[in-house]
């Protein structure tokens, strides 16, 4: 078995591991993310994005609401490129009580969160898809977020500083001697490679799944997962985020987003053995449609693209059966004060908007374990791709920029080359280039056309990935010379299902008619051969250019 | 002005329809939206590649008995869709594009993930593979691109291909052909598609009198003596394909074309034969209008209106409804009902949405949508409100009964239908003559 040495070793590649690889490897650790599928593909990459200003929390959770303003400005800054300064409203429709208005602005100011009584003209002016039967709206600094480049730039910036990714690899077990924590054994996910890490502390920042680190080590920490679904608009039907002035219920946050708008959030406590088959039921979708078109009205007429759901790491506080009332608080333990077994530290609860926070709590136990004593900066240093430096790309054309732009920051710069081929646009909905593939297949570690998705949004158009995940398939398998690309794209296919299937109707339905035709019959897609009935391979030579001196 | 008979839908199964009543002396039309699925397809005309169970068909002719009743084929039966074929492809020739199959039997088509599709009937310029030694005689493969090509992949095909029996000894070379050898002068070669590649090779490099040497020069330097040498389906939008003959002349190689990512070429050739023989059997083709509206009057359709014209309906004494599937918008759905938007005929459906579809999106055997459709009596004539009408026909993809892609018989179902429907109504003009004088004089 192979075996690996380093200081800390973390448990899971969603935004809060991310963070605390980053954390670490600034502060001068030696440091080990370990994810079992790709990054931000749990409940990081499930929610509605949306960066709360705390509005959302004011009047029943304060403390929340708080960390949500502080974390909402330090984002702002040091994650600029995945961040939209949306602004969000609070509005008061004539079913909500008006009264509630007050309330609502007085709890804002105890949180410090800036608020701006607006007319109903007033929001229609600045939002003129919202509801006009309006009574009354609130101006908070909400904004929208990108899951995916947000945990894809921590990594960068984290492996920047030294620390590494080491994803599809599973954990299968901590190392425990004399009662402590020091390690992990794993498995490399695609080869069956067993690997053992070393580490003097273990972060356990697998979310839902922590519940099951702490079973290795038969500690107890009782999750209470709760699903939420969410429903993708097809195009972006609102510019700012918009809320229900009203305490928090089911599908009442229309948040836009790139290209789109989505309309979230169902909340459903579900059993723990249920967290892998978790689906969007029609009758969410329903009270989806029917709560969305409260909100924007437009939205009956509009193409409902996908649905999805993720599960909140909820954390059992009291006994609420719909896992709304329960904290959402950030849960910190470290298991040698709570249950004398040092090495092992639990972070959880929280939410995407506190990634960094919680990162930095973490990695403050960490650190004070052993006995460091850098201060964190992870606040203050900008994330690659934030620092607002110019892009000088003459080449392409202002759509293609501007993609670029807006999802790499100034690290587009490393592929917006002078260079046709490289520049040729691969994912048309998106503008995504042969360039940003290549480049998101080498420094930002996806390895196939799901995990590409994540890093560049190919495939995530209204089209839904009818032409680019053939082509992005090829750019892949170009690179890694390895059947994985061709098998990827079976799996894009139905992970794209997934959330086609519970809003098929009307255009997604015509969609996915044309799809289904174009990969199994054009392309017999299912009549391939899967890949262990075959033997080695024997492809002599990658993609040759012939030069015009050869053939003369 | 009233037709004898008004097609609406300009893919496959309408065209054949259409051809075959034109050239019968009757008065025809077609209404087509624009372009048909056919952009999408490979060019080759599938009649049965699998059986229900999805195990590989090798006598597609011989399968036909075995099908469900409400089966297309079984409405027409085996003697009608072997004429329909012959006269489809009798059609083809006319128009230059010739096409092979191997007698009664189903041979391979090497799709552009290397995957082998059965099928019937090929175009000139691909390699029909036999279906139970698909590699036999194959040891050395080539799979040439052309000028960074985006919507063809020889890595993938060639991952997919070295998967298939037979073909895991069999030793491949990839290459990319560069733009400058093809002396291609354009804003950016890597975003073309297939038919604008083909024209901007037709412009740059064919139109000179060494075009085609620098090209087949190219293909055997980068093919290395290679048994078969796969290239994508970009070299010529012509029907009858003449460039592909000359390179294989030239260079003494087995070439195979592969259809590509849509728009594809081979495809696009069949519509375009289609439509010349149309015209040339003195049909109207009106394209970029849909139907919205039909009027019947108890058991006949009298006219229909379209997007256009709304306010002028349009006669005929026989229709032809061949709109296609859910994607060519013959069929469509909201929340909780599967339809058919243009004359709002009876279509097998269930209310319940989750039964539309399978859990599985590549394995589509259970995808009811696929096989959903207009519901016909055995002569192919479809129910409105219970009622059966006795002048209107439906062709093609709009049928109930069959899954197209599970089966691969969307092509023999298109034609073979189109035809029979045709015939349907060449024979009730003939028994009603004055009817058909009438139509006339109205005009």
């Amino acid at each position: 078995m192979r075996q690996i040495e380093t200081d800390v070793v973390i448990i899971g590649g969603g935004a809060t591991g991310a963070g605390v690889l980053r954390d670490c490897a600034q502060r001068g650790m030696r440091a080990i993310l370990v994810e079992r599928d790709d990054i931000a593909n749990g409940t990081t990459g499930r929610n509605h994005g949306l960066l709360h200003s705390g509005a959302r929390y004011a009047v029943t959770d304060p403390h929340s609401a708080v960390e949500c303003i502080q974390e909402n400005r330090i984002l702002k800054k040091v994650a600029s490129h995945c961040i939209e300064d949306t602004g969000g409203l609070f509005i008061t429709l004539p079913e909500d009580d008006l009264r509630f208005q007050q309330t609502f602005v007085d709890a804002c100011r105890t949180a410090d969160i800036e608020t701006q009584i607006l007319t109903p003209n007033e929001a229609l002016r600045l939002e003129p898809n919202v509801n006009p039967k309006l009574l009354g709206a609130v101006r908070v600094p909400d904004g929208t977020v990108d899951p995916f480049r947000l945990t894809a730039s921590n990594i960068l910036d984290a492996e920047e500083y030294g620390g590494r990714l080491m994803n599809y690899t599973r954990v299968t077990g901590l190392i425990i001697n004399q009662g402590r924590v020091c390690g992990v054994n794993c498995v490399r996910v695609r080869t069956g490679e067993k690997i053992a890490i070393h580490a003097q502390q273990v972060v356990n920042a697998a979310g839902i799944w922590g519940q099951q680190i702490c079973e290795y080590a038969d500690l107890s920490i009782r999750m209470f997962p709760a699903k939420g679904s969410l429903l993708i608009v097809d195009y972006r039907v609102n510019g700012m985020v918009i809320n229900r002035c009203r305490k928090p219920a089911d599908a009442d946050i229309l948040v836009p987003g790139d290209t789109i708008s989505l309309i979230g959030t169902t909340s459903e406590k579900i059993p723990y053995g249920d967290i892998e088959h978790i689906r969007v039921t029609p009758n969410e979708v329903e009270t989806l449609l029917a709560e969305g078109e409260k909100l924007c009205p437009v939205m009956t007429k509009t193409r409902i693209l996908r649905a999805y759901c993720g599960v909140r790491p909820l954390v059992s506080l009291d006994d609420d059966p719909s896992g709304r009332n329960i904290s959402r608080g950030i849960v910190l333990v470290d298991h040698g004060d709570r249950d004398g077994l040092p090495g092992l530290i639990t972070i959880t609860g929280g939410k995407l908007m506190t990634y960094r926070l919680m990162a930095e709590m973490a990695t403050d136990v960490v650190a004070k374990n052993l006995g460091n004593t850098q201060p964190c900066t992870t606040g203050v240093r900008p994330l690659p791709g934030a620092s607002h430096h110019d892009v000088y790309a003459p080449q392409v054309s202002i759509p293609v920029y501007g993609s670029a732009r807006y999802r790499h920051g100034e690290r587009a710069a490393r592929f917006l080359a002078d260079d046709k081929k490289q520049n040729a646009v691969i994912c048309e909905c998106e503008m995504v280039t042969r360039g940003e593939i290549e480049y998101a297949v080498h420094n930002l570690n996806a390895t196939d056309l799901v995990d590409l998705r994540r890093r560049t949004r190919v495939g995530m158009g209204p089209c839904q990935g009818e032409l680019c995940a053939c082509r992005a398939a090829g750019i892949v398998s170009e690179i890694t010379g390895d059947d994985n690309a061709l098998n990827s794209i079976g799996e894009f296919m139905q992970e794209r299902w997934k959330g086609i299937r519970p809003v098929l109707w009307g255009d997604a339905l015509r969609e996915a008619d044309l799809n289904y035709w174009l990969y199994n019959n054009l392309l017999g897609y299912q009549q391939l051969p899967s890949t262990d009935e075959a033997a080695d391979k024997n492809i002599r030579s990658l993609v040759v250019d012939i030069t015009d001196r050869e053939t003369a | 002005m009233k037709y004898d008979v008004m097609v609406i839908g300009g893919g496959l199964a309408g065209l054949t329809c259409a051809i075959r009543c034109a050239e019968a002396g009757l008065k025809s039309v077609v209404i087509s939206a624009g372009e048909s699925a056919l952009a999408f397809a490979s060019g080759a005309i599938d009649v049965l590649g699998f059986d229900q169970d999805s195990r590989p068909v090798e006598k597609p002719f011989a399968h036909i008995d075995q099908l469900p009743a409400e089966h297309p084929y079984r409405k027409l039966g085996t003697e009608a869709l072997h004429q329909s074929l012959d006269f489809f492809r009798a059609q083809m020739a006319a128009a230059g594009l010739h096409m092979h199959s191997h007698k009664q039997l189903n041979h391979g088509r090497l799709t552009a993930l290397g995957a082998i599709r059965p099928t019937w009937l090929s175009q000139k310029g691909t390699h029909a593979l036999p279906l139970a030694a698909p590699a036999e005689g194959i040891r050395r493969v080539a799979v040439v691109n052309l000028a960074g090509f985006r919507d063809f992949q020889p890595t993938l095909l060639a991952a997919g291909l070295s998967r298939q029996p037979g073909f895991a000894d069999v030793t491949f070379t990839l290459a990319d052909i560069k733009a400058e050898t093809l002396n291609i002068n354009t804003r950016n070669p890597c975003e073309l598609r297939a038919p604008e590649l083909a024209r901007t090779l037709r412009r740059d490099l064919f139109s000179q009198p060494n075009g085609l040497h620098i090209l087949s020069s190219a293909l055997q330097k980068a093919a290395h003596n290679a048994d078969l040498l796969v290239i994508p389906s970009v070299l010529s939008e012509e029907n009858d394909n003449d460039i592909i003959t000359q390179l294989a002349r030239l260079t003494g190689l087995n070439i195979c074309e592969v259809a590509t990512l849509p728009p594809s070429l081979p495809g696009m050739r069949i519509a375009a034969a289609l439509k010349q023989r149309f015209r040339q059997a003195g049909g109207l083709f009106l394209e970029g209008d849909q139907v919205i509206d039909g009027q019947f009057e108890q058991d006949r359709l009298l006219s229909i209106t379209t997007q256009l014209n709304p306010d002028m309906p349009l006669l005929a004494s026989h229709f032809v409804l061949a709109t296609g599937s859910f994607f060519s918008q013959g069929l469509a759905s909201d929340h909780y009902h599967l339809s058919e938007p243009a004359l709002g005929l009876t279509v097998s459906s269930t209310d319940n949405r989750e039964q539309w579809s399978g859990e599985r999106f590549l394995d589509g055997g259970q995808h009811r949508f696929s096989r959903a459709g207009v519901i016909t009596d055995p002569g192919l004539n479809p129910y409105r409100h219970g009622e059966k009408i006795h002048n209107l026909y439906c062709a093609g993809a709009v049928l109930d009964g069959f899954n197209p892609v599970q089966e691969a018989s969307a092509g023999g179902v298109a034609i073979g239908t189109g035809w029979f429907v045709a015939e349907r109504i060449i024979n009730a003009m003939a028994r009603a003559p004055e009817r058909h004088l009438q139509g006339q004089e109205v005009c």
